[in-house]
């Protein structure tokens, strides 16, 4: 995709690092016409909703215009985001994707099992989708729920190419609700992503404006005296590592989007006071995590990956790129709720309403502070830490404060209560032994001393109960993994017989990203055998999150102590964790299996998984 | 551990008919149907269906034996020891950018400087290659009366081989007043502990002339845009180089402080000052020349890279 007009980032960034956008924005904004896909604006019209069996799906190139700059992003019929695509369970769906870019294209089916031709994967499933040409995707719908489509060709994810899937099931829900929104949360940049992904190959912080500073440094001595401030500061920078490195790419060039309207124009789900509305959030953003809150309302998630589970009531949640999460909410006043989805580093958030009417906004709440790594997540063992006594304890943390005045949402140490005790807000008191604990690495692949890997983890977490940096102890009920139980339990019964033990790894400063410091290009494919039952462990080496997914199969997520916890699609692992899931190796073919996060995938953190 | 398994599962048990009462309103869903995962005729062909959607909600599967513990079971990353083309991967269509060919100009200084005398100095690298192994020009100098006083520019080959060094070999040229001195170049350049910066290079000339100049420097961000580095920088030479004004011995440092501000990450202006400080022979050929050999220098100049 050729882009001329690089617009450069706003000089002067404030604490609000982002672009607003323009009230009437988006796809099509180019042309005049001042639309998004009508499914995308208000309830309850919808015909950019496409649904039956037979799909003709264009891929071209079209202007939208999102912050005041136009651009032309790559998109399917004209929409940022693509259309809504209804499919029904049980059905056998043909979709004709014609290329009417003068690039090759795809489009991949997230979380859709189907044949190995049918993923979309240019290279691995497919030739890819030529200029000119019509690629006819065929397969019966197995599943139900809420997924999402995208491109798997270059950078054409960022660029607009991304879309909602709701799959009736063949049974009604296990829950009713009287309205159902798609909520899909993006991120949009002006720049060409190929110039983003040079940005950050010559100055891998190009985009970072929360690296701590002397100011920091000043702040913390505040709060913790100069020495412990000091030494902090010395221990990070003696690893040549940041606590801040949180974000690749930011707010400093992203503008966050809500079913590709910008907060500024305040995509609205109507509601009447006392319904019940189900809301399938959607994370099809390229970079971004978000954390999601709705003040006032209390979430109840019914569904992850698409896949329902258990019920549980949070205040907050954090997608990764590429989950999907299903909540209901009851607003019973008459009045507007923000939709609030900051980004991970709170460089900006994407912003909607729920109301009673259409032209309301309610008050959108600040941005929490910036969050800080803390040592744990970097995977170091406890002992190492100058200042630190052997056993963890609390008490000469550098730069901790346990007790008194100090807030957590400064210093995050998951780890930190070593001797295994529940969290306080733990809901049942045997999880206490299942949630799971720190665990040391006891083997790092020969490949990951070289230069493609900065850092290797000493000890990792197995706990799935972390809310995670900048959402420990913020007062609010926060979603983790442990709460997530799929109904119906595992889909097969068996134990795996095998496992298959990988590390994340990156060289963060040369902005290179691996598997057991491998890249793609210099690897080799995975090989599963055929009707195998085998167990993935990923261990996060690096300082950043990443949303492993597995295409084909499902990733059936392991609690601490063995059980099975959840089915999903995408599997995120927190810096200074450890993850263990089971596959059941039943879909012939190559399947692509990377991190979601679109550069590093770009970068080397790919695999092709065979299943022969 | 294995005791409070059950003890678990009872509690999921019962905290399901909870949830079941909030939500569903079809008596279906409390009636508590095995799912078909359970049993032992659950068999691949169940994969792609999705039994929990089949009949409303209900309790969860009673879990099999308990999952070998995770390191437990053989383990290996899974390798297929074949190659992608053997089973018709075809990485010219997956067109992946995990080592693109990337190109850096930076100019690290480009300023005017204000001492005993004034002059306009650069310092400068382009990088072109990718992630391990990449071609460097590197270039100083110093620029008087309209004439260059004292260059040297370097052409090197760079080979990574840690996170955050790279081996440099090459040539470097001397040019400027006098006649000019080609080397041999072998050296590091990366980023030490504490962050600090740090070229060092030795060098071989003709007749057996070494030298050694150190480079080291450290970022410190007073704001996000607003940065402070200080520098320091010395040269060394094995032998006297009379025409060119060096000698033998530790021949000049330079300590530098440089205040920028990034307006944009490539283009940000500064202020500075420098300390110039020559020694031993050098000293004495700058003194006969009637050139500084301590000089306190203001400077001001832009620091650019694309």
């Amino acid at each position: 995709m050729k882009n001329r007009i690089i617009k450069t980032p706003p000089a002067n960034l404030s604490r609000r690092r982002f672009v607003e956008g323009l009230i009437a924005g988006g796809a099509l904004a180019g042309t005049g016409l001042w639309t998004t896909p009508a499914w995308a604006t208000t309830s309850p019209s919808q015909p950019a909703v496409l649904s039956g069996t037979e799909f003709a799906l264009d891929l071209i190139e079209s202007p939208v215009n999102f912050t005041g700059t136009p651009r032309m992003a790559t998109t399917v019929n004209g929409q940022v985001p693509a259309p809504l695509l209804r499919w029904r369970e049980g059905d056998r769906i043909t979709l004709r994707v014609t290329n009417r870019m003068p690039v090759a294209g795809s489009i991949h089916w997230h979380g859709i099992l189907l044949p190995s031709p049918m993923d979309g994967v240019p290279g691995l499933s497919f030739k890819g989708i030529a200029p000119g040409e019509t690629y006819v995707y065929q397969f019966d719908v197995r599943q139900s729920g809420t997924y999402w489509y995208h491109s798997h060709s270059g950078f054409q994810e960022q660029t607009g190419l991304y879309g909602p899937i709701v799959i009736e099931p063949r049974e009604p829900a296990p829950f009713t609700y009287d309205r159902d929104y798609v909520v899909m949360l993006s991120d949009w940049t002006d720049e060409d992503p190929n110039q983003v992904f040079r940005h950050l190959k010559q100055m891998n912080d190009y985009y970072n404006y929360v690296r701590p500073t002397v100011g920091d440094l000043v702040e913390d001595a505040k709060k913790d005296g100069w020495a412990s401030a000091l030494s902090t500061r010395a221990a990070w920078d003696k690893m040549r590592m940041s606590p801040r490195d949180l974000s690749d790419v930011s707010g400093a060039t992203y503008t966050f989007l809500t079913n590709g309207v910008t907060p500024a124009g305040n995509w609205t789900g109507l509601f009447k006071p006392g319904e019940k509305i189900r809301l399938r959030f959607i994370n099809g953003s390229s970079m971004t995590y978000f954390d999601v809150r709705i003040p006032g309302l209390k979430m109840t998630v019914v569904a992850a990956d698409g896949q329902y589970v258990h019920p549980v009531s949070i205040d907050e949640f954090r997608i990764g790129v590429a989950e999907t999460y299903d909540v209901l909410v009851e607003p019973t006043e008459d009045r507007a709720y923000s939709v609030f989805s900051q980004a991970l580093d709170r460089s900006g958030y994407a912003l909607a309403t729920l109301a009673p009417r259409i032209g309301m906004r309610a008050e959108v709440p600040k941005l929490d502070p910036v969050p800080i790594l803390g040592m744990s997540d970097m995977g170091m063992a406890m002992g190492d830490m100058p200042g630190m006594d052997a056993k963890g304890g609390m008490q000469d943390m550098p730069g901790m404060k346990m007790g008194g005045s100090n807030d957590m949402k400064g210093m995050d140490m998951p780890g930190m209560d070593m001797s295994g005790s529940a969290k306080p807000d733990a809901d049942m008191a045997p999880a206490a032994q299942s949630a799971g604990g720190d665990v040391p690495v006891k083997h790092h692949a020969s490949t990951e001393y070289g230069p493609s890997n900065s850092t290797r983890a000493d000890q990792v977490s197995t706990r799935l109960d972390d809310p995670g940096v900048g959402l420990r102890n913020n007062g609010r009920r926060v979603l983790t993994y442990a709460d997530l139980h799929t109904v119906g339990g595992a889909l097969d019964p068996r134990n795996p017989t095998r496992e298959i033990e990988l590390h994340l790894t990156g060289n963060m400063d040369r902005y290179m990203w691996s598997f057991n410091g491998v890249p793609f290009s210099e690897a080799e494919p995975i090989l599963f055998h055929y009707g195998e039952r085998l167990r993935i462990v990923l261990i996060n080496d690096t300082m950043m999150h990443h949303p492993i997914h597995l295409h084909g199969m499902w990733s059936e997520l392991e609690s601490p102590d063995g059980n099975f916890q959840v089915r999903k699609h995408t599997i995120s692992v927190a810096p200074g964790h450890r993850v263990s899931y089971r596959v059941s190796a039943d879909a012939r073919g190559n399947w692509a299996y990377h991190c979601h996060m679109l550069y590093h995938m770009e970068g080397g953190m790919f695999r092709a998984v065979v299943v022969a | 551990m294995k005791n409070l398994k059950p003890l678990a599962q009872i509690m999921l048990c019962a905290l399901f008919p909870l949830s079941g009462a909030v939500f569903a309103q079809d008596p279906m869903s409390m009636s508590g149907h095995d799912m078909s995962t359970s049993g032992s005729d659950s068999s691949m062909k169940n994969m792609g269906a999705m039994p929990g959607m089949d009949k409303t909600v209900s309790r969860p599967a009673p879990a099999a034996q308990p999952a070998p513990p995770v390191g437990s079971l053989p383990s290996s990353d899974g390798s297929a020891g074949k190659s992608y083309a053997a089973y018709g991967i075809d990485m010219d269509t997956m067109h992946m950018e995990d080592d693109p060919l990337i190109a850096k100009l930076l100019l690290d200084k480009l300023e005017y400087v204000h001492g005993k005398r004034d002059s306009m100095v650069w310092d400068g690298r382009f990088r072109f290659g990718r992630d391990l192994n990449q071609l460097w020009i590197r270039s100083e100098g110093q620029r008087a009366k309209g004439k260059i006083q004292d260059a040297e520019a370097e052409l090197l080959w760079g080979h990574t081989f840690s996170p955050f060094w790279t081996v440099m070999t090459g040539v470097r040229h001397d040019f400027g007043t006098g006649p000019s001195r080609d080397w041999a170049a072998l050296g590091i350049q990366g980023l030490a502990p504490y962050k600090f910066d740090v070229e060092a290079t030795a060098y071989l000339g003709d007749s057996g002339r070494t030298a050694l100049k150190l480079k080291t420097s450290y970022d410190l961000l007073l704001t996000q845009r607003l940065i402070l580095t200080p520098e320091l920088d010395a040269n060394l030479y094995s032998k006297d180089d009379r025409d060119r004004g060096v000698g033998a011995g530790l021949s000049d440092a330079s300590l530098g402080l440089r205040l920028r501000y990034e307006i944009r990450r490539e283009f940000a202006p500064y202020i500075g000052f420098n300390v110039l400080q020559k020694y031993g022979k050098t000293a004495d050929f700058s003194r006969s020349e009637g050139t500084p050999v301590h000089d306190f220098q203001l400077v001001t100049g832009v620091r650019i890279w694309f």
